[in-house]
C-alpha cells in the first residue's frame, strides 16, 4: 500500500545568517533543506515551526536557487522564541503555500508595490525577483509607508534599489520627526495625478494604466486607504492584487481559520485580486 | 396556570415598558420544549413572550455579555427588564456581588414558577425510536404529539427537573424586582407533586481513589467543547479564559483530550467559579455528551459550603469567598 | 453488484468479522449517558438500530477529537513520525445523511493537499449503511437532496425488509467483503431492493416535520449578508459550539505543540469552532468576525453557500443535530425559512 505522505511535517532548515531590521524585526538566511518543492515564487510563504513553540505562516522575503529569507516580526511565543535563535540553529519549514503574486500574468508590464508597514516583507521578494528577471518586465515602482523612522526596514537594500535601472523609490513615515527630512503621511500621497516626477509610472509612463499591477500588502486601514485613491483614479480593480493577513493554521486549506467566503485563504490567496476581494463577505 | 402567568408577565411587561426600555426574555422555537432568549425592544413584540414549564434557561449568562460587549448599559436610555425565574435571581445577585453588573438599570421580572421540564426525562418517556412533533402543558400533565402522529400524555410529576423537586420556593433580592403572580400563594403552596430523588451522583462516602475512578469514568465522555465554560455565569474571565491558550504558551491544560486532562480542567474550572456558582444547572443541560456535570459540581459545592459557611448568590455584596478572609474561621 | 436477503440473525455473520483484536467495529448504542451514539462494539447485542438518528455522528472515528500530526523525538529531534491506527474499522449503521456526510468529508479531506491522518484511517475503514425508519423531529434531509430509503455513498447499504434486511453491494470493498461471508445467503433481485427503498423513503419522509424547497435559493444566501433576520438567532446564541461539534461535516480544527519534555512530543490537532470567539484572531489583534452575528452567519453560510460555490455541492445533509443539541433552540430550518423570505421566495 502506498505510504500516504504527511503534510504537516516539517523539514528542518539550517540559519546561515541573521540580521535585525529594526526594533521587532529581525531577518533569518536560511538554506533551503530537501525535498521543498520548487518553483518558489514572490508572494508565497512557508509554516515555520519549532518543536514546543507550534507554527506560524511566514511569507517569504527573497527567493535564492539555494537560500530563502524569512524577516520575522516577534508578536508571539513563537516569533519570539525564533528571534533567539542564530547561526547553526534549525528551523523548521513546510511549504511552500499559497498562490504567491501574479508574476507570469504580469510580464511586460510595470509593477508599482505599494507596501505597509511590514507589508514590505513578501513585496521585496518581488523586487528581488524585478531585478533577477528584468528583460521580463517594464518599470518598477516601490512605494513604502513606514509607522515611523525607526520602523524602516531593508534600510542597506534600498539604497541599492535607488539606484538600480528602471526603479524608483518612494519613502513616507507616518508623522513629521525631528531630524527627518523626507516625506510623511501616508502611502497614498505618492497616487498623485498630479504628480510631477516624470518616471513617475502610474501618471506619466502608463497613462492609461493597461500595462501596469499594483501590487498592495499592508494593514486593513492602510488597505482602505489605498483603495480609495486608486477608485478615485478608476485605476481597474482586476490589476491591483492584495496580500491578505490571516489567522492560519494548516497552510493547506483543511483547518478552516483562514476560510473567507468561498475562499481559503492559504490556498487561493493569499494574494487576491481587488476584484476577487470585492465578492467575498464583507468581514474581509 | 401556567398560560394565566405568561399573559400576566406580559400584561406587566406592557403597562410598564416605556420607549427606550429593552426586555430580555424568552420566545417559542421550532424545537418542540426549548425556547430561545430573545431581546425585544418594541412593545409590539411582547406578545412573543414565553414563560413557565420550558423555561429551562437561566437568563443571566446573557446579561455581562450586554453589559461587556454588544451593548454597553451606559447606552441604554431605559431600564433593562429580564425575565427571572425565582432560581435565576441569584445567578444575578452573585453577578452583582462579583461586579460583572451593575444593578441600576436593571428590572427583574420574577414569577410565580411551579418547576420546570428535564427535556432528557421527556425523551426518555417516549421511547428511543420516537419523537416529539409538538408539545404542551395542560395543568398537570403534559401532553405530546409524537412524529407519527400519535398522541401521549404525561404527568408532569414524571418530567419535571431533578432540581425543582428541592425547590424551598426562596429567593432574596435587594434589588429593583417585581413578582408576577401572587406571590404568598406560591410560597405557601408546598411542591407535593412528586417525590423528591436522590440526586447526588457523587456519594460523600467516595473518597481518595474511588472518587477518583469515578471522576475519570463520568468525564471520560468530554470533548473539551468548553460549551459549559461559555453558558456558567459564573465564568467571567471571557476573552482572557486561561482554557483557551494552550500550554505551550501560557496555560494550563493542552487542547488534547485525555482522562486526566479533561478531570483537571473540570477541576480546575470548577474550582475558579466555586464561590460564584448557584447551582443553576445549565452546565448540565447544556453539555452535548449528556455528562451530569451539576450532579458533579455539586458535590465540591456542598463542600465549600460546609467548610466555608458560604452560599453563592444570597447577597449581592458579598466579600468572595475564596478571594477573602475572616480573622477567626468556625469551620476551617 | 449483488443484492442479498438475510435475516435478522445472519446480520452476525455480516458484522463478527471485525469484532476481533485487531480490528473494531463501530455501530449506535446506548452509551453509559443514555445516548444512542456511535460506540466500539463488544457485544453485537448492543447495537441498536431501531432508534431515532444517534445524537452523536459517527465522524470521531474517521476525524478524531483530537490526535497527533507530527512526533517529535527526543532521540532524533528532527526526525519526524506521525502515528496513526492502523486497525481496520467498519462503521455500521449509517443513514443516508450520514454517508453523504461521509462522501462530502472524503472529498474535502483529499482535494488539494491530502489529509494524511484522514486517509489513512479511511482506507482502513469498510462502510454499512443502513436506510432509515426512524426519523428525529429535527430531521430535514429531504430538504437537502437526500432520501432516507437509499444512498450510494457506502461499501455496503442495508435495507430493512420486514424482518429481514437487503444488502447492495455498491462498492469494489463491499463486494470483496461480502464475497468472503456471504456463503449461503439467498439473492434478492434489483426490484425487490427498488421496491423496498422507495418504501422506506416515502413512509420516513412523511414522519419528518417539513421539507423547504431551496431550489430557488441555491447559490443565492450570499444576498441574505445584510438582512436583519440573523440578530434574533445570534442574539440567543451562548457560543458554546456543540452545533458544530455534534455537525457531521463540520472539520475545522485547531494546531498546539504538547511536549513532555524539551524535546519529545508531539503536534497534534483538536476539534475547533467557528463559533468561537478567537476563531478569526489575527496575530495583529485584528478579528474580522468579532461578533456573534458574524460567526453565526458565517456558519451557515459556509454549509449553505461557500461549498456550493466551490464544490457544487451542500454541506449540510439535513441530520438535524445542530437542532437538536443546540440550548437555546436556534433552528437551522427557521433560519433556512427565513433566508428564503429575505429572497423573496
Amino acid at each position: 500500500m502506498n505510504k500516504i505522505v504527511n503534510p504537516y511535517q516539517p523539514s528542518y532548515a539550517e540559519i546561515i545568517q541573521t540580521k535585525q531590521e529594526n526594533s521587532s524585526i529581525k531577518s533569518f538566511l536560511l538554506e533551503i533543506p530537501e525535498g521543498i518543492q520548487k518553483p518558489i515564487m514572490p508572494g508565497q510563504f512557508f509554516q515555520l515551526s519549532l518543536p514546543g513553540y507550534g507554527e506560524a505562516p511566514i511569507s517569504v522575503s527573497e527567493i535564492n536557487d539555494k537560500t530563502l529569507l524569512f524577516c520575522i516580526a516577534n508578536m508571539g511565543s513563537f516569533t519570539n522564541k525564533v528571534h533567539s535563535l542564530g547561526v547553526g540553529d534549525k528551523i523548521g519549514l513546510r511549504g511552500p503555500y499559497g498562490n504567491g503574486f501574479p508574476i507570469s500574468a504580469s510580464s511586460n508590464s510595470n509593477l508599482v508595490l505599494l507596501a505597509g508597514g511590514i507589508g514590505l516583507v513578501p513585496l521585496r521578494s518581488v523586487v528581488s525577483y524585478f531585478f533577477h528577471h528584468q528583460e521580463n518586465f517594464k518599470n518598477l515602482e516601490i512605494l513604502y509607508g513606514a509607522k515611523s523612522s525607526n520602523d524602516i526596514i531593508y534600510r542597506d537594500d534600498v539604497k541599492q534599489w535607488r539606484h538600480k535601472p528602471n526603479t524608483i523609490f518612494k519613502l513616507t513615515i507616518d508623522k513629521p520627526e525631528k531630524d527627518w527630512n523626507g516625506n510623511t503621511g501616508f502611502v497614498t500621497q505618492f497616487l498623485n495625478p498630479q504628480s510631477s516626477d516624470p518616471s513617475e509610472v502610474l501618471f506619466h509612463l502608463d497613462k492609461d494604466f493597461s500595462q501596469t499591477k499594483v501590487f498592495v500588502v499592508g494593514p486593513p486601514m492602510m488597505l482602505n486607504s489605498v483603495y480609495q485613491a486608486l477608485t478615485n483614479i478608476n485605476f481597474p480593480p482586476e490589476h491591483v492584487f492584495v496580500s491578505l493577513e490571516n489567522r492560519m493554521k494548516c497552510g493547506i486549506g483543511k483547518c478552516g481559520h483562514c476560510n473567507a467566503g468561498s475562499q481559503y485563504v492559504c490556498l487561493d490567496g493569499p494574494v487576491f485580486s481587488w476584484k476577487t476581494l470585492q465578492s467575498m463577505p464583507n468581514e474581509y | 396556570m401556567i398560560n394565566e402567568i405568561r399573559d400576566a408577565i406580559i400584561q406587566y411587561l406592557k403597562s410598564v415598558m416605556k420607549e427606550n426600555d429593552v426586555v430580555l426574555a424568552l420566545r417559542s422555537s421550532s424545537t418542540p420544549g426549548i425556547l430561545t432568549p430573545c431581546i425585544l425592544r418594541n412593545k409590539a413584540d411582547l406578545d412573543q413572550i414565553e414563560a413557565g414549564f420550558f423555561h429551562l434557561n437561566n437568563l443571566a449568562v446573557y446579561l455581562s455579555e450586554f453589559f461587556q460587549k454588544e451593548n454597553r448599559l451606559s447606552t441604554l436610555q431605559g431600564y433593562l427588564y429580564v425575565l427571572c425565574k425565582p432560581c435565576d435571581t441569584k445567578a444575578v445577585t452573585q453577578m452583582i456581588s462579583d461586579q460583572q453588573i451593575n444593578p441600576n438599570k436593571l428590572k427583574l421580572v420574577v414569577y410565580a414558577c411551579e418547576g420546570m421540564a428535564d427535556m432528557k426525562k421527556v425523551k426518555n418517556e417516549i421511547g428511543l425510536d420516537k419523537d416529539i412533533k409538538a408539545i404542551d402543558l395542560h395543568l398537570t400533565e403534559l401532553s405530546l404529539t409524537l412524529l407519527d402522529g400519535s398522541p401521549l400524555s404525561i404527568p408532569v410529576s414524571k418530567v419535571i427537573s431533578s432540581k425543582c423537586l428541592e425547590c424551598n420556593k426562596e429567593y432574596h433580592l435587594t434589588m429593583s424586582h417585581v413578582f408576577v403572580g401572587d406571590e404568598k400563594k406560591w410560597k405557601s403552596h408546598p411542591y407535593s407533586i412528586a417525590t423528591a430523588e436522590n440526586k447526588v451522583l457523587l456519594q460523600d462516602q467516595k473518597k481518595g481513589k474511588d472518587l477518583f475512578d469515578q471522576l475519570k469514568a463520568e468525564l471520560s465522555a468530554c470533548i473539551r467543547c468548553n460549551a459549559c465554560r461559555n453558558v456558567c455565569h459564573a465564568c467571567f474571565c471571557s476573552d482572557r479564559c486561561i482554557f483557551d491558550k494552550p500550554k505551550m504558551t501560557v496555560g494550563f491544560l493542552d487542547k488534547e483530550i485525555s482522562p486526566i486532562d479533561n478531570i483537571l480542567f473540570h477541576m480546575i474550572r470548577f474550582y475558579h467559579v466555586a464561590p460564584n456558582c448557584t447551582a443553576c444547572g445549565e452546565c448540565e443541560r447544556i453539555c452535548p455528551q449528556g455528562i451530569p456535570l451539576s450532579h458533579l459540581y455539586e458535590y465540591f459545592h456542598r463542600l465549600m459550603q460546609e467548610s466555608l459557611d458560604f452560599s453563592a448568590g444570597s447577597s449581592d455584596s458579598m466579600r468572595q469567598a475564596m478571594l477573602s478572609y475572616r480573622l477567626g474561621e468556625d469551620l476551617v | 453488484m449483488k443484492t442479498y436477503q438475510i435475516s435478522k440473525s445472519q446480520l452476525k455473520q455480516l458484522l463478527e468479522p471485525y469484532l476481533t483484536a485487531e480490528t473494531q467495529l463501530i455501530a449506535p448504542s446506548l452509551n453509559p449517558l443514555g445516548l444512542i451514539s456511535f460506540n466500539k462494539i463488544q457485544n453485537i447485542n448492543e447495537i441498536a438500530l431501531n432508534t431515532s438518528i444517534p445524537l452523536k455522528p459517527s465522524k470521531s472515528y474517521l476525524f478524531p477529537e483530537s490526535s497527533s500530526l507530527v512526533q517529535f523525538d527526543e532521540k532524533n529531534p528532527h526526525l519526524l513520525e506521525s502515528d496513526i491506527s492502523q486497525k481496520k474499522q467498519m462503521l455500521f449503521g449509517l443513514r443516508p445523511c450520514d454517508l453523504a456526510a461521509i462522501a462530502y468529508m472524503d472529498s474535502f479531506f483529499s482535494s488539494n493537499i491530502s489529509d494524511h491522518d484522514y486517509v489513512q484511517r479511511r482506507n482502513n475503514t469498510l462502510i454499512l449503511g443502513v436506510a432509515c425508519e426512524y426519523p428525529s423531529n429535527a430531521c430535514f434531509c429531504t430538504s437537502m437532496g437526500i432520501q432516507p430509503g437509499t444512498s450510494i455513498h457506502a461499501d455496503i447499504f442495508l435495507v430493512p425488509s420486514g424482518e429481514d434486511f437487503l444488502v447492495e453491494e455498491l462498492s469494489e470493498k463491499g463486494q470483496e467483503y461480502l464475497a468472503s461471508i456471504s456463503k449461503g445467503w439467498k439473492e434478492a433481485s434489483n426490484e425487490t431492493l427498488a421496491t423496498q427503498k422507495n418504501e422506506i423513503t416515502e413512509k420516513t419522509s412523511s414522519k419528518l416535520i417539513e421539507k423547504i424547497d431551496l431550489s430557488k435559493i441555491r447559490g443565492r444566501l450570499s444576498e441574505t449578508y445584510n438582512k436583519d433576520f440573523w440578530n434574533k438567532y445570534s442574539e440567543a446564541c451562548i457560543v458554546c459550539g456543540a452545533c458544530t461539534f455534534d455537525c457531521p461535516t463540520c472539520s475545522c480544527f485547531d494546531m498546539n505543540d504538547s511536549m513532555i519534555s524539551s524535546s519529545k512530543g508531539c503536534r497534534y490537532r483538536s476539534w475547533d469552532s467557528c463559533s468561537f470567539a478567537d476563531f478569526t484572531l489575527h496575530a495583529s489583534s485584528h478579528n474580522p468576525r468579532s461578533s456573534k452575528l458574524h460567526r453565526l452567519r458565517q456558519r451557515i453560510l459556509h454549509k449553505f453557500q461557500y461549498t456550493v460555490e466551490k464544490m457544487d455541492q451542500w454541506s449540510c445533509t439535513g441530520c438535524g443535530r445542530c437542532i437538536r443539541v443546540c440550548p437555546v433552540g436556534i433552528n437551522t430550518r427557521s433560519i433556512l425559512k427565513d433566508a428564503k423570505e429575505a429572497l423573496g421566495e
